[in-house]
């Protein structure tokens, strides 16, 4: 153990011990010779007790010159050097500190971030390291530790960016800068070591202290949420048809759900209320009464939880901010068929959608083909000439291509869809199916960039009687059985391919037309396929690296918000970066713009959490606690184990001052008032 | 008188002023030569009645009680008690302990030959006979009792060459004086008695065995009733030279506490023996405490 003290000063005061001992030592007299007539009453007891009684005046001296000594070190605050934690108190050391900025600690418990608790924390640090000790706080932009000027509330302003922690990097430059300072230091990792991926803290710090060797002393504390939760809301449409009851499924993660109320709403009326409780990461489904109301039945509503959102964040920029030009559409199809296509991006607005042009297979141009920003191919079965540039890869723009397949054609299946298959690297034995039991629609997910906020899907209320079994791509939407009913995907030229199991329009195959399903589902996928031209292949994620548009190209592009301000301009280097969700107009020199979204990693709202594993042989080095465990110490205003020792020093010495003084009091002689 | 006050420096008058009407009586009877104040154990003239007895034939028929025989027709003779002198023994220890004089009064030696002196001026008024004998070990000046001018000239002379001398055995020395009285008279011993209770009482006894009349004076230095020391002390016991480091608190309790359990012994061993014991402290006044102690006796007898 290394005692030392935090304010070394006061040590000063540990003068005022000369006063006593030059007290006592100036006191002490010599023994004065007394010639006595007769010693006979001076028997070995009384020079027994003489010599205890000189014993107890020299303990009685050690002890409050030790008592004072221990309260004049008190004053001092000491620590010990070889403790981890007694470590913050050295005043010579250097604190290198990293609060983990991914959106993770956006978590809000009682309407406080995770990441306003770690910069709390780190105040509270500020002021209870010693005035001379330097701290380095971690600059995300030089990617190094470097020195705080002051108590400066700069890094306490900072938010939560989207993408990985890139902790390696952090720790990587923590153990370059030790290097370079070479004095002892600490580095506290404050994180709510969220476990979301290789690239997050705590991978991250777990990989580090695998090694087993740490270059710094590390405490690691974390921030996260005592009972994380979460709360979602599934297949919860309401909807009249089905005998005026709604049925949907809860899942609570993290916690239990206990008597939140599920609110059903149509037509901006409350027709429906349940409390709803589910167990803790358990998936319950709630059957919910609607009252009558005059409104259609076929018109649907939405359902909510009224829970507030622990882990804010969401897309609605990404379809509700529009477009700033109105994007060229061309519908390939029967024109009577595809009526209801056209009707539905009219109804759009010609704001978002406009031109929208509607051509038989055979009268397409290549100068219809090259105008549109969106190809919506409905039904077509034949390989026409004039749509071989979208499969053959000519010179020809990248599209958005919407393809839905006819069902109508032989098993054998369409000419067209055969070829498109076969570009898009698919399964060439796809065949329609017709089922005689209608399948309805079900959406994946009600998290993702594309179907976040999607206003409504009601159950069964889309039919789906003939279908293509296999489609190739990255699903999308799919179907009850489970089989895929939209999918994503690119080919080689740049086109992103969106294709539909089913058709479009008028049809015998489904009724998707005469839902109200049908318009926002057509936007959203003709939305979602243009933003996922050329990036169709990568998922664009806000924080994290996507390979360049414009790499090999000589050209460079700008990035603009849904609002035209610019945001970063793409050289021809090979890989590029978004740092905030939300949807962007890519413009290339010489290229047409085009959009892209940019979305959130979903790993980010996992609700789980762990402590990192630090080896048996570096647990005096590194040390993991919880954020209150480090408040109580920093708190403390010393080190609670030697400050608690110090104390009980002093209790004992006090007891053992009493002892001797009840012991002394015993031997003091008595007055003998008997003079004869 | 004048001339016994010039050669002493022990009789002073401030002493003997108030106590000159005073005289020293014995309680006992004592065995004198000449008629004197005390009581005798024979028969004599004094005009205290003692008894009656039959008249012997040739007795002088003066002696006759000529009222008694008109009474009861028998011839018995008055008797009356004798008056004498008195054959006292002045007994004062000499040893070394008795030289101790704490700050500001005179050494108990002092104190006790002023003592002595002044009780041989009193008996040797009242023309008692007054021996001198003192001890340290044992004794080692003894000059037998007369009641001459002279004596008391060679008693004060002697007091005055007299000084503290060896460790004290007061116990045997008292015992040594006792095997040499023969008459009954009385004893004074005037002494600390630090030696062992239990010797000294001994000595004591043999006294009274001997049919004394004791009159015993424990001289004590104040320092010796209430030691007050504090802080280390270097103690050196003056008779045997032992020296004793102590601490000055301890040894005042230990001392107190031990003087105090001595003198209840003695106290106590002089009542069971009908001794008079008057301690006395050096720092009162001689005159005072001469008055007080012959007070006393004056009341008591």
């Amino acid at each position: 153990m290394g005692l030392s003290f935090f304010r070394p000063e006061y040590l000063w005061g540990a003068l005022i011990l000369l006063l006593p001992l030059a007290l006592h030592l100036f006191s002490r007299r010599r023994a004065p010779r007394i010639e006595f007539p007769s010693l006979r009453f001076l028997h070995a007891t009384a020079v027994r007790t003489s010599q205890r009684r000189n014993l107890q005046r020299v303990l009685l001296l050690l002890a409050r010159l030790l008592i004072a000594g221990l309260i004049v070190a008190l004053f001092a605050k000491p620590f010990d050097r070889s403790n981890l934690l007694d470590v913050i108190r050295d005043p010579s050391l250097s604190v290198l500190w990293w609060i983990d900025p991914t959106l993770s600690m956006d978590y809000r418990e009682s309407g406080v971030s995770r990441l306003q608790r770690g910069h709390d924390l780190l105040d509270s640090l500020r002021k209870s390291i010693a005035p001379a000790a330097e701290v380095f706080e971690y600059r995300e932009a030089q990617r190094e530790f470097v020195a705080e000027a002051g108590n400066d509330d700069a890094s306490s302003a900072s938010s939560v960016r989207c993408g990985p922690a890139r902790a390696d990097q952090v720790l990587r430059a923590a153990g370059s800068r030790v290097r370079r300072l070479g004095r002892r230091s600490l580095l506290v990792v404050v994180s709510d070591f969220q476990d979301d991926g290789p690239q997050g803290a705590l991978s991250a710090m777990s990989t580090w202290l695998a090694d087993g060797s740490p270059p710094v002393s590390t405490v690691c504390v974390s921030v996260s949420p005592r009972q994380p939760w979460n709360a979602r809301l599934s297949g919860a449409t309401p909807s009249m048809e089905n005998e005026g009851i709604l049925t949907a499924k809860v899942r609570a993660w993290g916690r239990d759900l206990h008597e939140t109320e599920l609110v059903a709403v149509m037509d901006g009326t409350r027709v429906g209320a349940r409390s709803v409780s589910a167990a803790k990461d358990a998936e319950t489904t709630v059957r919910v009464d609607l009252a009558q109301t005059r409104t259609s039945t076929r018109h649907a509503g939405y359902a909510e939880l009224r829970v507030d959102d622990p882990f804010v964040w969401d897309n609605t920029d990404y379809f509700v901010a529009g477009q700033r030009t109105a994007r060229r559409v061309l519908i390939v199809g029967d024109q009577r068929r595809c009526t209801p296509i056209l009707a539905a991006f009219g109804a759009l607005g010609a704001n978002a959608w406009s031109p929208v042009l509607c051509r038989e297979p055979a009268a397409v141009s290549p100068t219809d083909l090259d105008s549109a920003d969106i190809i919506v191919l409905n039904g077509v079965d034949a390989c026409e000439s004039a749509l071989r540039p979208l499969t053959r890869g000519r010179s020809l723009s990248p599209k958005a291509i919407v393809f839905a397949l006819s069902t109508d054609s032989t098993s054998r299946g369409s000419c067209l869809a055969q070829e498109v298959f076969a570009h898009l690297g698919g399964n060439r034995d796809a065949r329609s199916v017709v089922s005689t039991i209608p399948r309805a629609l079900s959406l994946p997910d009600t998290v993702s960039a594309l179907w976040r906020g999607f206003p409504s899907l009601r159950d069964r209320e889309v039919a789906v009687r003939g279908f293509y079994s296999r489609i190739p791509g990255r699903p999308l939407l799919v179907m009850e059985s489970g089989e895929p009913f939209a999918a994503i995907s690119r080919d080689s030229t740049g086109h992103a391919w969106i294709v539909l199991a089913s058709e479009l329009g008028i049809c015998e195959s489904n009724n998707l037309c005469e839902t109200g399903f049908f318009v926002p589902f057509l936007d959203r996928l003709s939305r979602h396929a243009l933003s996922a031209v050329r990036t169709a292949t990568w998922r664009v994620v806000a924080g994290t690296a996507f390979p360049n548009p414009c790499a090999g190209t000589r050209r460079s592009a700008t990035l603009l918000t849904s609002e035209g301000r610019v945001v970063a301009e793409w050289g021809s280097g090979p890989l590029v970066q978004i740092d905030k969700p939300g949807l962007y107009l890519v413009k290339p020199e010489g290229e047409a713009d085009y959009w892209i979204a940019a979305g959130v990693d979903s790993t980010e709202s996992r609700c789980v959490y762990r402590m990192p594993n630090v080896p048996a042989s570096i647990q005096s080095t590194v040390r993991c606690m919880r954020d209150d465990e480090f408040t109580r110490f920093i708190s403390a205003g010393g080190s609670l184990g030697m400050v608690q020792g110090f104390w009980a020093l002093i209790l004992l010495l006090l007891l053992a001052e009493v002892l001797l003084w009840v012991e002394a009091f015993k031997n003091v002689p008595r007055r003998n008032k008997s003079t004869g | 008188m004048a001339a016994t006050h010039r050669s002493s420096a022990f009789l002073r008058p401030e002493h003997l002023v108030p106590v000159r009407n005073l005289s020293l009586r014995a309680k006992l009877i004592v065995e004198g030569m000449i008629a004197g104040l005390h009581r005798s154990p024979y028969h004599g003239f004094s005009a205290e009645f003692r008894e009656y007895r039959p008249y012997l034939p040739g007795e002088s028929a003066r002696a006759i009680d000529w009222r008694k025989y008109a009474k009861c027709d028998r011839t018995v003779v008055r008797l009356f008690d004798d008056e004498t002198n008195l054959y006292a023994h002045l007994l004062v220890d000499k040893s070394a302990s008795m030289g101790f004089a704490s700050k500001g009064v005179v050494s108990k030696f002092e104190y006790a030959r002023t003592l002595a002196a002044s009780l041989c001026w009193i008996l040797v008024r009242q023309r008692d006979a007054v021996g001198l004998c003192a001890f340290d070990q044992a004794a080692s000046l003894y000059l037998p009792p007369r009641s001459t001018n002279t004596q008391l000239k060679l008693i004060l002379s002697q007091l005055q060459r007299l000084g503290p001398g060896n460790q004290t055995r007061c116990g045997d020395a008292i015992h040594e004086v006792a095997r040499t009285l023969g008459k009954r008279g009385m004893c004074i011993v005037i002494s600390d008695f630090l030696d062992d209770a239990e010797s000294v009482i001994r000595g004591l006894r043999h006294l009274r065995f001997k049919r004394q009349d004791v009159l015993a004076f424990m001289v004590l230095d104040p320092a010796e009733i209430a030691f007050r020391a504090r802080g280390p002390v270097r103690m050196r016991d003056m008779e045997s030279g032992r020296d004793v480091l102590i601490d000055g608190r301890t040894a005042a309790h230990f001392l107190s506490e031990g003087m105090a359990g001595h003198r209840r012994t003695i106290e106590n061993a002089c009542r069971e023996l009908k001794i008079d014991l008057e301690v006395v402290s050096t720092d009162e006044p001689f005159a005072r405490f001469l008055l007080r102690a012959l007070e006393k006796r004056r009341r008591m007898y």
